[in-house]
This record gives C-alpha cells, sequence and structure tokens, in this order.
C-alpha cells in the first residue's frame, strides 16, 4: 500500500509537470480592421535589418489622428523587414510600399490599406517610379540593373542593364520625370546620374557626380538638385549639394559641406522653390541662393532626426524623430516656416512617406 | 505574480516537495549527490561564489543536442536561439550576450571579433562539465563577465579503468543524423580520449507561417481571399563535424600534464526569414566555419603549493556567402565575408594553502594576443571596395586573492585584478566574497559578494569597416549579490536542495550599435542599466522504492534589466524600461524517472515575453509572446553479453506548440529522434 501511494505521488508530479505546457498566444492577424481613411500622409516605419518589424502608419493632418500597424490590422499579416520607399499611384488610388529585405512591392487600397496586389521576388528592391498605368521602374541596391514592372498586373517585364557598373556594388536610387526623361541616381558606391527614355528603356546620358548622391529633388526651373555624401563607406570626403541642368547633363552649382557634416532627405517644397534637408537641424535654402545656410530653419533639441517629408498638399513639414532607433520613432510636424503644430508616435525608424490625397 | 509564475512556482515546489526514504542509484544520479556536497561544504576557493553546476546526465543526454539545448533546460539564464544549428547565445542577470565569458579546458573560447559565444556550435557531448559562475563569481575565472562565466571542461577517462567505447547514432525528423564516437583509455600513467560527432540535417521543417498570407485571386487577377500558407524552412541545412583529442600523462604523484585539441568545421545554410518573399532558386546564404582550438596545461602540487602553467591556440576561419539571383540566370554575390582569428594564450597561476589550511593565496598572469583579419569584400577586384581591418592585439591580466577561514562556519575572500587591454591599465578590479554556515549540520549557509568588473569591445566594436569605432569606452559596473543555500540528506533515500540569490548591478557605457545617416551602424557607448533580481534552484533526488529513482532540478530566474540612463531626446521612453530581447522570467526543470533500466525525462522551459523596443512597447509587430517548451525522453538500456546499449526516443516540442524565440525566425514543431547506442565490452 505504501509503494502504491508513493507511485501515485511520483504518477501526480509527473502530470503536474505534464499540464504545465501552455502556449504561446499567437498575436497576429485577430480582427481585421476595416479602414475608411481620407486624405493624409502614409508613413513607412523601416522597422529594424532582420527583425521583420516594418510597419505602416496613417496621419490623417485634418482630424490630426494616427493609425498605426494599418496594413497589418487591415490585412492580418506583418508588412515584412525594412520598408524602403512608398510610391502613390498617380490617381491616388494605390499606395506602393516597397520593402527592401523582404524582396516585395505591396500595392494596397489607400483608403483602406487592404492589399491590391504585389510584385515578388525583387532582389534589392528601393524606389519605384510610375511612368504609366502599365509600364514602372524599380531601382535596386547591390545591383546594375533597374526592374521594369507593369503595376497593373503586378507583374515584371523585364531589366535595364546600367553599363559599366559592377553588380555587387550596384545601386540605383531615386528616381524622378522631366522632360520626358527619367532620372536616376546612383548611390551607394557610385557617383552618376542617368538619363533614361522611357519609351525604349535606353540610357540615352550620364553624368558623373559627387560620389554616391542619395536623395534628388527637381527645383521650378527644371533642374535637378543632388544631395551627395561626398564619400564612399571607409573614405573621407566632404557631402556635396551639387545642381544640374538636365538639357545639357552639366553640373551647374556646387556646394561643399564643412566636414562634419553628414546631409540627408533633401526635399522641395510644393512651389520647387525651396530646399530642406536634414543635418542635424533641419536646414532650408532656396534654390536662388548662392551659398548654402547658416542658420538652420528648425534647431535640434536633442533629437535624432531621421528623415524628412514636405507635404506636396500643404508645404507642411514632417520631420522624423528615430530617437534611438529601437523604439517608436516620433513625427513632428511644422508649418512651412517652422512652427510646430503637431507630434505623433508611430513605427520604428520612420523614413517613407507618400500624400494619398486624390 | 502572473499566471506564468504561478505555474513555475508549482513546479518547484512539487520538485522540492517529493518526501521520502532509501536507497542509492545509477552512476550519474550519484554525481548529482556529489553536487550536493558541494554546495554544503564550500571548498574554500569557492567561498561566496555563486555557482550552477550542470549535471552530467543532462550534458550527455543526446549527441543531438548543443550546450545551448542544455543551459536552456538546465539554468535559469536565457537563451536566444535562432533554431537548430544557428546562433544561440546566452545572457546572465538581464545583460547582453557579449558580457557572458566562456572557457573550454581554461582557455577563453569568446570570439574576440564579437565578443560573444555562439553555443549551438558546442555539441554537449563534448563537454564532461559545466559551471555557471553568476556575476561576480565570474572574477575568479577572468574580467569581462559583467552578467557571469561559464566554465566548460572534459574530463579524461579515470587512471585505469582500460578501454571503453560509445558509438550513439541517431535519425531524427527533417533528415537528421547525429553519429557520435568516443573511445578512451585509461592507464596507470596515460588516459586518453577520442570523440568525434558528426551531425546533419536539412532542417526542411514545415511550419504554418502567420507573418505572410498568400492571395487567392479571381481570373482578372483581383484577390478574392487570403491565408496563412504553410511553408518549408528555406536555407536551413546544416553539416556539423567535431572531433577533440585529449591525453592526460600522470607523469609523477605530483606532475600531471594535459593536453586538449577540438576541431570543428561545419557548413550552416542561414534560413530566411518569415516575411521574405524571395524565390528559394535565387539565392545562396551559407556559413563555413574552420576552428582549432588546443590547450596544454601542466599542473605541479608540492605540498600546499599548486602551481599550474598553461599554453593555448585558437584558429578559427569563417566564411560567409551571400548570393543572390539579380536578373534571369545571373547570381551576384552580394556579400563575401571573411576572417580569421589567432588567439595564443600563455597562463601561470599558483595557489598556496597554510599549514593550518584556513588560508589561501592564490595569484596567476594571463597573456592573450588575438590576431584578427577580416574583410567583408564584395565581389569586385577594386581594392577601395574592400572593407576590413587586419589588428594585433595583446591582453595582460594579474590577478591575485587571499581567501581565509577565521573559523570553520565563516568563509571571506578578496580579489584583485588588474587587465592591461589596448595599452592602458584598468582601475583595480576588486571583489569581496563571503560566505557563512549558519547550522552546525551545514546545510543552510549564506553568501554575499561585491565587485567592480570592465568588459573591454570587441574587435568588431572597435575596428569594423565600416563603423568600426575606436574611441568606444570600456562597459563597466558595481554587482552585488547575496544569498541563501541550503541542501540536506533527509534519509538515505532523499536529498532536498534549494538556494535563492539576489542581485543588483549598475552597467556604465553600455554599447548599442546604432544606425548612422550614412547608411551603416555603428557602435556607442549609450545606457546605463541596472539589472537586479533574484535566482531560484531548487533539487530533489528520492529512491521510492527498490530500482525507483526521480530526480528533479529546477531553476527560475527574475531578471528586470532596466535603461536608467539619460534620455536621448525628449522623446524617448526608454528610460526605465525593459532591455530588448531580455526576459523578466526566465525557468527550466529537467525531471527523470527511472525504473530499472527504463528512464523517462522530461525538459521544460519558459521565458516571459520579450520585447524587441528599447521602449518596451507591446505592439503585434514588436514583442514576443511567452512561451512554454516541453521535451520527453524514454530510454531503455539493454545489457548483452558483449556490449551494454541503450535506445532512446526523443521527442521536441512535445505539445506541437508554435512559438518564436527571435522576430521573423520559425521554429519547429513537434519533432522526434530515434538514438541507439553501444559500448563493447572488452
Amino acid at each position: 500500500m505504501k509503494l502504491i501511494c508513493r507511485l501515485s505521488a511520483t504518477a501526480m508530479i509527473c502530470a503536474t509537470m505534464l499540464s504545465v505546457p501552455g502556449c504561446m498566444k499567437w498575436e497576429h492577424g485577430e480582427g481585421l480592421h476595416a479602414f475608411d481613411a481620407g486624405d493624409g500622409v502614409l508613413i513607412g516605419c523601416e522597422g529594424n535589418f532582420q527583425y521583420g518589424n516594418a510597419t505602416l502608419s496613417f496621419y490623417d493632418p485634418m482630424t490630426r489622428d494616427v493609425d498605426n500597424e494599418v496594413f497589418l490590422k487591415a490585412n492580418g499579416m506583418k508588412l515584412g523587414d525594412v520598408v524602403q520607399s512608398i510610391t502613390i499611384d498617380p490617381d491616388g488610388s494605390r499606395a506602393w510600399i516597397i520593402v527592401n529585405n523582404s524582396h516585395v512591392a505591396f500595392a494596397i487600397d489607400t483608403r483602406t490599406f487592404l492589399e491590391k496586389g504585389r510584385i515578388t521576388g525583387l532582389p534589392s528592391p528601393r524606389y519605384m517610379h510610375i511612368i504609366s498605368p502599365t509600364k514602372a521602374y524599380i531601382t535596386q541596391l547591390w545591383s546594375n540593373s533597374i526592374i521594369i514592372v507593369n503595376p497593373s498586373n503586378y507583374s515584371t517585364v523585364g531589366y535595364m542593364t546600367v553599363p559599366d557598373m559592377l553588380p555587387a556594388i550596384g545601386s540605383t536610387e531615386r528616381m524622378l520625370s522631366l522632360g520626358g526623361y527619367v532620372y536616376v541616381a546612383c548611390w551607394s558606391y557610385q557617383d552618376r546620374l542617368l538619363r533614361i527614355d522611357p519609351d525604349d528603356d535606353s540610357i540615352t546620358a550620364t553624368l558623373t557626380v559627387a560620389p554616391q548622391p542619395r536623395s534628388m529633388v527637381a527645383d521650378y526651373k527644371g533642374r535637378i538638385w543632388l544631395l551627395c555624401d561626398g564619400a564612399y563607406p571607409g573614405q573621407r570626403g566632404d557631402a556635396r549639394l551639387q545642381c544640374v541642368d538636365p538639357e545639357t547633363m552639366e553640373i551647374v552649382a556646387d556646394y561643399t559641406f564643412r566636414p562634419t557634416a553628414t546631409p540627408s532627405s533633401l526635399c522641395t517644397d510644393p512651389s520647387g522653390r525651396l530646399l530642406y534637408w536634414i543635418d542635424g537641424d533641419v536646414w532650408e535654402m532656396s534654390v536662388d541662393e548662392t551659398s548654402l545656410p547658416v542658420t538652420p530653419l528648425i534647431a535640434s533639441r536633442g533629437t535624432l532626426y531621421f528623415s524628412l517629408y514636405v507635404n506636396p498638399a500643404s508645404g507642411e513639414i514632417y520631420l522624423a524623430d528615430a530617437i534611438d532607433y529601437q523604439q517608436p520613432g516620433i513625427i513632428y510636424r511644422y508649418t512651412p516656416d517652422g512652427q510646430l503644430t503637431d507630434q505623433f508616435y508611430v513605427g520604428v525608424n520612420p523614413s517613407s512617406f507618400g500624400w494619398t490625397g486624390r | 505574480m502572473d499566471r506564468a509564475l504561478k505555474h513555475i512556482v508549482t513546479v518547484i515546489v512539487a520538485g522540492v516537495a517529493i518526501s521520502s526514504p532509501h536507497l542509492a542509484g545509477a552512476r550519474d544520479l550519484e554525481r548529482s549527490l556529489e553536487q550536493v556536497e558541494v554546495k554544503a561544504r564550500r571548498p574554500l576557493r569557492e567561498i561566496g561564489v555563486t555557482l550552477t553546476r550542470i549535471d552530467s546526465a543532462a550534458l550527455h543526454m543526446s549527441p543531438a543536442q548543443s550546450m545551448a539545448d542544455v543551459l536552456a533546460y538546465n539554468s535559469a539564464i536565457f537563451v536566444k536561439s535562432y533554431g537548430r544549428a544557428s546562433l544561440s547565445t546566452v545572457s546572465f542577470r538581464g545583460t547582453s550576450a557579449s558580457h557572458t565569458t566562456v572557457s573550454w579546458n581554461g582557455l577563453p573560447v569568446n570570439s574576440p571579433m564579437l565578443g560573444m559565444t555562439d553555443f549551438s556550435t558546442i555539441p554537449s557531448n563534448f563537454v564532461d562539465r559545466a559551471d555557471l559562475l553568476h556575476g561576480s563569481s565570474s572574477l575568479s575565472e577572468n574580467s569581462g563577465g559583467l552578467g557571469g562565466a561559464i566554465r566548460l571542461s572534459t574530463i579524461a577517462a579515470d587512471s585505469e579503468s582500460g578501454f571503453s567505447a560509445r558509438y550513439t547514432q541517431g535519425v531524427g525528423s527533417y533528415s537528421t543524423f547525429d553519429e557520435y564516437l568516443q573511445l578512451s583509455y585509461g592507464g596507470e600513467k596515460v588516459s586518453t580520449s577520442t570523440r568525434i560527432a558528426v551531425a546533419s540535417s536539412a532542417n526542411d521543417f514545415h511550419f504554418i507561417n502567420r507573418d505572410k498570407k498568400e492571395n487567392v485571386l479571381d481570373p482578372d487577377g483581383q484577390i478574392i481571399s487570403q491565408y496563412n500558407p504553410r511553408e518549408t524552412n528555406r536555407s536551413g541545412a546544416f553539416c556539423d563535424i567535431n572531433a577533440m583529442q585529449e591525453v592526460k600523462v600522470d607523469m609523477s604523484n605530483r606532475d600531471r600534464l594535459t593536453f586538449s585539441a577540438w576541431a570543428t568545421r561545419s557548413r550552416r545554410e542561414l534560413p530566411l526569414l518569415t516575411t521574405d518573399y524571395a524565390s528559394i532558386g535565387a539565392f545562396e546564404n551559407v556559413r563555413h566555419e574552420t576552428t582549432l582550438r588546443a590547450v596544454a596545461t601542466w599542473t605541479h602540487i608540492a605540498g600546499s603549493l599548486r602551481t599550474t602553467a598553461r599554453g593555448g591556440y585558437i584558429y578559427s576561419s569563417l566564411a560567409y556567402d551571400y548570393s543572390r539571383e539579380l536578373s534571369p540566370e545571373v547570381m551576384a554575390q552580394l556579400t563575401r565575408s571573411r576572417s580569421r582569428v589567432q588567439t595564443l594564450l600563455g597562463q601561470v597561476s599558483a595557489e598556496m594553502f597554510s599549514a593550518d589550511r584556513r588560508w589561501l593565496f592564490s595569484g596567476g598572469l594571463t597573456l592573450r594576443q588575438h590576431f584578427v583579419k577580416s574583410s567583408d569584400r564584395t565581389a569586385t577586384d577594386a581594392d577601395m571596395l574592400s572593407t576590413a581591418y587586419n589588428v594585433g592585439q595583446a591582453e595582460l591580466s594579474f590577478d591575485a586573492s587571499v581567501k581565509w577561514q577565521p573559523v570553520s562556519r565563516l568563509g571571506l575572500s578578496v580579489m584583485l585584478r588588474e587587465d592591461l587591454h589596448r595599452d592602458t591599465w584598468s582601475a583595480p578590479i576588486p571583489a569581496f566574497m563571503a560566505d557563512y554556515t549558519m547550522t552546525s549540520d551545514r546545510t543552510l549557509s549564506i553568501h554575499a559578494s561585491v565587485a567592480h568588473n570592465y568588459h573591454y569591445p570587441s574587435l568588431n566594436d572597435l575596428y569594423f569597416m565600416p563603423g568600426g569605432n575606436p574611441s568606444l569606452k570600456s562597459e563597466h559596473g558595481w554587482s552585488y549579490d547575496a544569498g541563501l543555500s541550503w541542501a540536506k540528506t533527509l534519509s538515505s533515500k532523499l536529498t532536498l536542495s534549494a538556494s535563492t540569490t539576489w542581485f543588483d548591478s549598475r552597467i556604465n557605457n553600455w554599447i548599442l550599435w546604432l544606425p548612422t545617416v550614412k547608411g551603416f551602424f555603428s557602435p556607442r557607448n549609450v545606457k546605463t542599466v541596472h539589472a537586479y533580481g533574484l535566482e531560484l534552484n531548487a533539487a530533489a533526488f528520492w529512491l521510492p522504492a527498490p530500482k525507483w529513482q526521480v530526480k528533479v532540478d529546477s531553476h527560475y530566474s527574475w531578471t528586470p534589466s532596466v535603461n536608467v540612463g539619460e534620455p536621448m531626446s525628449p522623446a524617448d521612453r526608454s528610460v526605465g524600461r525593459q532591455l530588448p530581447y531580455i526576459p523578466r522570467n526566465s525557468a527550466s526543470l529537467t525531471a527523470t524517472l527511472g525504473y530499472g533500466p527504463w528512464s523517462l525525462t522530461y525538459q521544460w522551459c519558459h521565458y516571459s515575453r520579450r520585447y524587441t523596443m528599447s521602449s518596451s512597447d507591446i505592439t503585434i509587430s514588436g514583442s514576443l509572446p511567452s512561451y512554454f517548451m516541453s521535451n520527453i525522453a524514454l530510454e531503455r538500456k539493454i545489457e548483452i553479453p558483449v556490449a551494454d546499449m541503450a535506445v532512446k526516443v526523443l521527442i521536441n516540442n512535445m505539445f506541437d506548440e508554435e512559438y518564436l524565440s527571435v522576430l521573423s525566425r520559425p521554429m519547429p514543431g513537434i519533432n522526434f529522434e530515434v538514438f541507439l547506442s553501444i559500448s563493447p565490452r572488452w
């Protein structure tokens, strides 16, 4: 009897242990949210590399309401690893979210945030530029080719190879349309501006600029402004702001920043008369000025400005602070003359924006 | 106290509450009794030390497990694992992976490039003894272990034990094959041991991908519904080959020479994220490693003086290749990373007892020289595009300690270290430890310590291109702990033990790699961290009836690890929050029920929610829910005239739980492996 009691006790202990397993409560895709958003700003938050924690936020400037993780809430799946850019269809109906390390471009409805389609298998996508309803370019990092896609049926149509570019250090980055051509800045380990004829996808001209032109805008005179890192990784060199005449493909203005400067996120106001960028503080410069500004428009307040965006509808400035790169970043909304009007938290490392107004 | 904690306490209490009498058991179980004795009668050299000794049965449970698995189920330190044969790091007491120092037979094995150790590369069968030195106790080994130290060692064959051999073969799910061979000889003066382990797997388990959805399209290409796809773990295959040779020579009664060499060659693919939409044929993501560790130790004993001299060498070659299809039939090698690390170690130490054996004086000198060549070279012939560093770094360390037992119940220890690192002497690193036996039968004792410790930046922290930061400061801080240990043999059939330790430390200049506006990461001293908490252990060994054995070993730790530095900006919400990827609660339990030749082993571990953001936000994309994991093994020993055999069936993740250890890294569901072991009788 005593033995039976002991064995029973042993069995009870084992039963206790076996009852402990529990399970992880998976916190994905429960209760999809039905959005009906108005005009507003989509904010792509990169997340952290290899975490797969990129998110998408939506901000309504009228109501000042912000919704975070809208892609996941609407679709019940993650957006992916490192959101790189947002491109809005010309008619405002779809937003293209390029998720670099997930190798995918998602098209979502700008009102409901529901997925409309996707282009997968993209090696290292960076930016998308829509040329027509059936043609768009997608630039890439670590590649010497630009991908040609058909946005209407979410398919890859072909590739455009950049001559004299080694694939492993290849890079094509920002694009813009001007005078019937598409201009492409070649960034990482590169120093070229390409002119592409979208009719036959041929490169018709190239221009050597300062090393690593990372951001690019056009001004009201139809000139192209390039903000260049000024050096390749591991090398020394001062950042440069260069202005290019696209017709002659010549550099018509060239400004060198102080040696410690690390400018980024070049933008223009809606009129194309003002340039903005981040370099610790936020700087503003008229495209007609002949020297770099010495006084910032918005001074840093211990903030770590990560990206900058100018709303094409209102000219308001949206400044993203990544804080420590490991927590939800904060967006500061400023009037064009630098007055703070709102601030709100979004996802980790907010870096890309898109205006959904139609 | 949350529900998980209640479960843990229930299990620990259940483990301790076993009562009743009788008898001695198998060899492995006898070793666990020895462990209890060590805690009760602390040797002079372990005064004030907080030590967890992993049971040898746990180390040798199966050739399929690595030290990461052993630590997950036999301690309460946090094991962050990317899956089998993938990076697995551990953290003590709320610190980071690089704050755990690891030695193998006295040879430090932390990567000088990364600062941390990948425990998935250490087969547990290659370790005969594993000691976890918590917090300041790690200073008895070396500096740098702000969280603790793990001391791994092997034991050559017992003297005069003759020839022995053991061969184990395992076949398991996902085309997994494990082979292990050990040949040993124990002679009068010379003992040798040879071990070879080969593990390979396609590791192509299936899982429901909760992070993705597949679209169902109508004829016009419009999405009509979506579903979570059932996917196969892609690019997860591995093949690891390990070989070890040990020789022990008893040159005289006073001199012993031991030599150990351990070679590793592995090829491991790196699995894709769950959020990856790449096509399977369009990439290669693989890591190759060739490593040799060799160490020779000479020990001379002259009366109460024991002198040790050690020389060691490590060679490690790592290659990482990442290629992707850029366009149809055009593959490009995007990353071609190569590193070669060579480390030379020279160490002398001595310790001497006083005549009445109440004093123990010890001191040592350690010299390490690293030679590191690292390149992250893209596939180009343009030298300017190669990012690399090639450095040599010498490290010198002196240590001295005095341990004193003024009365039989009280032990006091003072230790001082001094390190020379990058041509700069550290401030003296002091440690004070004490313990006191509270009861005359030595069942209850208390211990306490206070220490200062430094952790130096790794070579990648300093020199990696691009991003290395040569101006980084060392992480450092004071730590305090105090604890209570109890162990009692209630009868010849029942032994119980339990211990608890409170700890508190502040670490300044915490190093984090952060992005820069130039597009790469760079390390910076950014935080001050307050890591504190409680560790609990409880164990029981019970012989309820003839042939029956019950053994339970449980661990729990509560580890708040909080950023207490200055906010980085007015919007910073990380101050006062738990560090990312440090669970507040960790627990493990291993229970074995034996009956004659049968044994049933149940392993269980639990980690509470892990935040991935410094602000401890609980968002769907940014935190990992808590999980419990259970394994079970059933073994039958078979004796035949010419050999001892054993058959073991191991079930991992026995409740087929869907879980994540790291964001976006799939983990396998229930899986099985069958092992057959044979030990010929010579």
